[in-house]
């Protein structure tokens, strides 16, 4: 990947007018210069590689060679191909930050849409032009919170995803904000808890996700008029949009913040990265956004043209007292999610959203018939539920496992205090046919036979 | 002609996308939940299609431009990673599978550790940070974790006025009082205000070296024996580590924690603004303190070996993102190393660093040179002298856009009026750099000759030059029908 | 130009004094050295500000400073209209371009100002 021939390393040396390339490091002390070569492996051509990557991708299981119950944050939809087609175009992949406006329109107009997308579909004024992902989204979100509010301490929902509750914490710990954990009754937030906290102490947001880790749907209006009494912000964290499809948008429903997670969105499960984060706000909160933001402006003859704006807000300029420190962007994560919103359109988006949702109610309708497992809560859920397993959960997981059925994810870590129970979600991807074949699976229990669900 | 907007050219009832007919029974909806409309486009998929791809084609890019701009080392980004990245095996894998299905990943993660540790001279890594700035944060929390467990209360950071800014404001945002350490004539940390700023209550020093302005500070031994000596710790920003390479390693010259970022120096495309990939690097005291989860290695019989995830690390700062990290710019990232080799690192290092001093050498006629001394793998121009002829950083960097350059970065760093900054990477061929050469020379006599020509540039591109203060003065940052 | 009929802080920050009242604004110097102005945040109504205390920021595109209150006391009028027209900073720093007007707590401390030949001896320098 080097640019220059031998001859031309010659020529370029004596413009410089120098005799040897070591001439230029110099500068470097010479008790710290490597004498020999760096001990990594030798360089491998385009072929090895081929080879030796396709080994190590062949030592894990994709999602696609088992049936898979798993969402817990990360969710498997389908991915029109275009959505790939385009993200790979190198104008888009091997741009920089779009600082020289005039040389970036397109990059530009992609993250306007993309912003605008994202504020029609979470019901907000203002989106950012996103972040590095929903987790670290929340944790700038809740910081937003403090400056806005002036106030110290931070609220946040057990039922929000336990690694987003982790990034919080370590981004409040590590400034040392206190921040304190609002316990559940039968899976939602409590309000009663709530109001009796925030009732005696002064506190910037409530933090809680809706759909909640667990599936269900939040009581958002209540838990905004609790927050609105005491002066503190409500910050929704979206971490499956697709069920905004369907459902009613946080900012509809009192939501001050929302911060999200945008790979449902044409993003594959890519084990965890790269994501995208985003966050939305109200007008009134709009230059307390962290992160970029494209606005619409004019060019020089009255064209209409996108540019970085509120830029002041930034690290860049504002240094020590920007609002964050954040620089880089998800940004081609971010055209993606614009791509694959405008793909599905209105009718294609709202009708995977439907789809996830049916085919999650029957799937519990049909698993929790059998007796095998046992639903926990009752209140009203999106595509994911908590289902109690009749033995060990880990257990339990390895028999599925078995007859390559990936059952969910195990919240004996997270929640001890269910017990036994597994998070199981049913996307459209889920045919009826896997649906029924774990319904079959749980009917035998515990005399579970060898045979796969997945080509059935 | 200007692309409208997709909801623009929306029309209503026109589909873009099919699904399956839905293959279970209709379930009774929660009717008190339900959203009452959604307001996206409706396209079809070649509508949607022509539409990014016209947009796309409003761009420059590495893939179509020459893309000099300092401190970004916009190097050309193989596409045999961006293959190995879509593979199933990496693309399609959940983060909470359990740990026998992802083996693979995690053994490719461990190797790209030990490299970036050999690379850097450091003991252990984690890749957890998403991007630069986030590996800053993970940092400066490592190390206030570290302080508060030997009790001390270290509450300054030390920055040089060369610095990014996400230095100053990582520190700030962690609640650090930020103190600004001015450079010398050489473009170096000034080593008395160092040591009058050194105090039992700096927690570390936050460097870049070689520094914004392109230069090794040559007294990088001595700062970190002054830092040390006074109980600080080194923090090492690694955007400019492409210059040294395989030359040399910043754990040599003392630093405790650096981070590299990968949509740098190890050619992960930059995607118009990201994602990236910030691993840190950290000498062994603060290996406890690095973010969850850590993946360790068991040997097994028969000489396999397991990989497992560790979150039960009472010392670690805990999670800074969900799950594991990019992971798959980190496939990308560890490609391109593999490709490289030790020589190949080596040759990143001197060729960028060459590429730099001959433009240096070709342009230092035509403008102003602040420091004249050798430069690592990028310079700073100034303006100065164009801007005697009220032609200014920002209007040559407008005027590069209609020769089919980008422009450098301007403006940066601070320290430098009219600042021109230019790194040329490696990967550039050497007609590209005469031709960057001639362009140069050729809106130096405009701006003598013609000053009006530069000033109203571009002319060339999609847009002439906008108006970035009616954006900030009303803006408009979402589209309302 | 600096007008005489006023005092200034070394921040660039003007006063104009009208018994206990004192009118509030940037110099021009200021307004120049920033650029084209497109965002000010204000002290609130009402609120109290502090000598020599940030209480306020003026944005431009690329740079950011902050508005010292040249004297303590409540701040008893602002002006609204540069929520939307921050230009006339730019246009008329000591006219329209005025910004907030304080009731002082400790008149006092007017000693402690600059008067206009040693502001401008200040920005030349």
């Amino acid at each position: 990947m080097i640019g220059a021939t031998p001859s031309e390393i010659k020529q370029m040396l004596s413009a410089i007018g120098i005799g040897a390339i070591d001439e230029l490091f110099s500068d470097i002390p010479e008790e710290v210069k490597l004498k020999k070569g760096l001990k990594v492996p030798p360089a491998m051509s385009e072929q090895e590689l081929r080879r030796s990557f396709s080994e190590l991708a062949k030592k894990n299981l994709a999602l696609a060679d088992q049936t898979s119950f798993l969402g817990a944050g990360v969710y498997r939809h389908d991915i029109p191909s275009a959505v790939k087609a385009l993200i790979s175009r190198g104008e888009f992949a091997t741009a920089y930050t779009p600082y020289q406006a005039e040389a970036s329109q397109g990059t530009l107009q992609s993250i306007y849409e993309f912003q605008t997308l994202i504020c029609k579909l979470v019901g907000m004024d203002v989106a950012n032009a996103s972040h590095y992902d929903g987790a670290t989204s929340l944790a700038e979100a809740a910081l937003m919170a403090l400056d806005i509010t002036g106030k110290e301490n931070l609220l946040v929902s057990r039922a929000v995803h336990p690694h987003y509750r982790q990034v919080v914490g370590t981004y409040f710990h590590g400034r040392n904000l206190p921040i304190k954990e609002t316990p559940l009754f039968e899976g939602l937030t409590s309000t009663e808890e709530v109001e009796a906290y925030l009732s005696k102490n002064p506190t910037a947001a409530l933090l809680v996700q809706y759909p909640n880790f667990l599936g269900l749907l939040e009581p958002l209006e209540a838990l905004a008029s609790i927050c609105k009494k005491h002066g503190t912000l409500l910050v929704v964290a979206v971490v499956e949009p697709v069920a905004l499809g369907l459902l009613k948008p946080p900012g509809e429903r009192g939501a001050s913040i929302v911060a999200g997670e945008g790979q449902s969105l044409g993003i594959p499960p890519s084990f965890g990265g790269p994501h995208v984060g985003f966050i939305a706000t109200t007008k009134e909160y709009m230059r307390r956004i962290p992160g970029r933001l494209v606005g619409q402006t004019l060019d020089s003859k009255g064209k209409l043209a996108y540019t970085l704006t509120l830029q002041a807000r930034e690290q860049h300029i504002r240094r020590e007292k920007a609002t964050s420190n954040v620089c880089t962007n998800q940004s081609l994560c971010a055209v993606a999610n614009a791509i694959y919103l405008s793909l599905l359109g209105k009718e294609g988006f709202k009708e995977v959203s439907a789809q996830c949702y049916h085919k999650a109610h029957y799937a519990f309708r049909q698993w929790t018939k059998t007796g095998a497992l046992k639903p926990l809560f009752n209140a009203p859920f999106y595509h994911e539920f908590v289902l109690r397993t009749p033995i060990k959960a880990s257990e339990f997981m390895n028999l599925m496992e078995k007859e390559k059925i990936l059952s969910g994810y195990p919240l004996t870590q997270d929640y001890p205090e269910f017990g036994d129970a597994i998070l199981l979600t049913v996307t459209e991807v889920n045919r009826r046919e896997e649906i029924d074949c774990f319904t079959r699976k749980l009917e035998e229990a515990p005399r579970l036979t060898r045979e796969g669900c997945l080509h059935g | 002609m200007a692309e409208p907007l997709l909801f623009e050219k929306s029309v209503p009832g026109r589909p873009g996308y099919q699904l399956p007919t839905l293959d279970v029974p209709l379930e009774p909806l929660p009717t008190d939940d339900l959203r009452k409309d959604l307001e996206l486009p409706e396209l079809s998929e070649l509508d949607v299609v022509r539409h990014f791809t016209r947009l796309s084609q409003l761009n420059f890019s590495i893939d179509t431009h020459f893309y000099p701009l300092g401190s970004c080392t916009m190097k050309y980004n193989p596409k045999i990673n961006d293959e190995l990245a879509g593979l199933p095996g990496f693309a399609d894998l959940h983060p909470f599978q359990p740990e026998h299905q992802i083996q693979g990943a995690l053994e490719l993660l461990v190797l790209l550790q030990k490299i970036l540790a050999e690379i850097t001279g450091m003991d252990a890594v984690s890749l957890q940070p998403a991007a630069g700035a986030h590996g800053e944060l993970t940092g400066l929390i490592m190390i206030r974790a570290y302080f508060r467990d030997r009790g001390e209360n270290r509450h300054i950071v030390l920055v040089p006025d060369s610095a990014h800014g996400t230095n100053p404001a990582t520190a700030a945002m962690l609640g650090f009082k930020v103190v600004q350490i001015p450079s010398n004539a050489r473009g170096g940390v000034d080593l008395e205000a160092l040591d009058a700023a050194l105090s039992p209550d700096v927690a570390a020093l936050m460097l870049t070296n070689p520094n914004t302005l392109g230069l090794f500070d040559e007294n990088t031994l001595e700062i970190a024996k002054r830092v040390h000596a006074k109980g600080g710790l080194l923090y090492y920003d690694g955007a400019n580590l492409n210059a040294i390479l395989g030359i040399a390693r910043p754990g040599d010259f003392g630093f405790d924690v650096v981070h590299l970022n990968l949509h740098k120096t190890f050619s992960i495309p930059h995607g118009g603004g990201g994602p990236g990939a910030g691993p840190i690097g950290v000498k062994a005291f603060l290996e406890p303190y690095l973010p969850l989860p850590v993946i360790t290695e068991k040997k097994q019989e028969a000489s396999s070996i397991h990989y497992a995830l560790d979150e039960n690390r009472p010392k670690s700062i805990g999670r800074v993102k969900a799950y594991y990290g990019n992971f798959l710019h980190l496939v990308r990232g560890l490609a391109y190393t593999l490709a490289q080799g030790p020589g190949g690192l080596r040759k990143i290092a001197e060729i960028s660093v060459l590429n730099a001093n001959y433009l240096m050498q070709a342009l230092k006629k035509y403008y102003d040179l602040p420091y004249d001394r050798i430069c690592k793998h990028e310079f700073i121009l100034s303006a100065k002298r164009q801007k005697a002829h009220n032609v200014r950083a920002l209007d040559i960097a407008k005027r590069l856009l209609d020769y089919g350059i980008h422009p450098p970065t301007v403006y940066f760093p601070l320290i430098v009026a009219e600042a021109l900054m230019i790194e040329p990477t490696e990967t550039e061929s050497k007609e590209t750099l005469d031709r960057f050469i001639e362009v140069m020379i050729k809106i130096a006599e405009e701006a003598e000759k013609n000053p009006e020509l530069v000033q109203g540039a571009p002319y060339s591109t999609p847009v002439s030059r906008v108006d970035d203060v009616l954006a900030a003065r009303k803006p408009n940052v979402c589209w309302c029908s | 130009m600096v007008p005489e009929d006023r005092l200034y802080t070394k921040e660039h920050e003007w006063i104009s004094i009208d018994g206990k009242k004192a009118k509030v604004g940037v110099t021009d110097h200021a307004e120049e050295q920033l650029g084209d102005i497109v965002y000010i945040e204000l002290p609130k109504k009402g609120g109290n500000v502090k000598q020599m205390t940030p209480c306020g920021v003026i944005e431009s595109v690329k740079a950011v400073s902050e508005i010292y209150a040249p004297v303590s006391g409540t701040v008893i009028e602002v002006n609204s209209t540069l929520n939307d027209h921050p230009e006339k900073v730019n246009q008329d720093p000591y006219g329209e371009g005025w910004m907030f007007v304080v009731e002082m707590s400790n008149p006092s401390e007017v000693s402690s100002l600059l008067k206009a030949p040693d502001y401008l001896g200040l920005v030349k320098a």
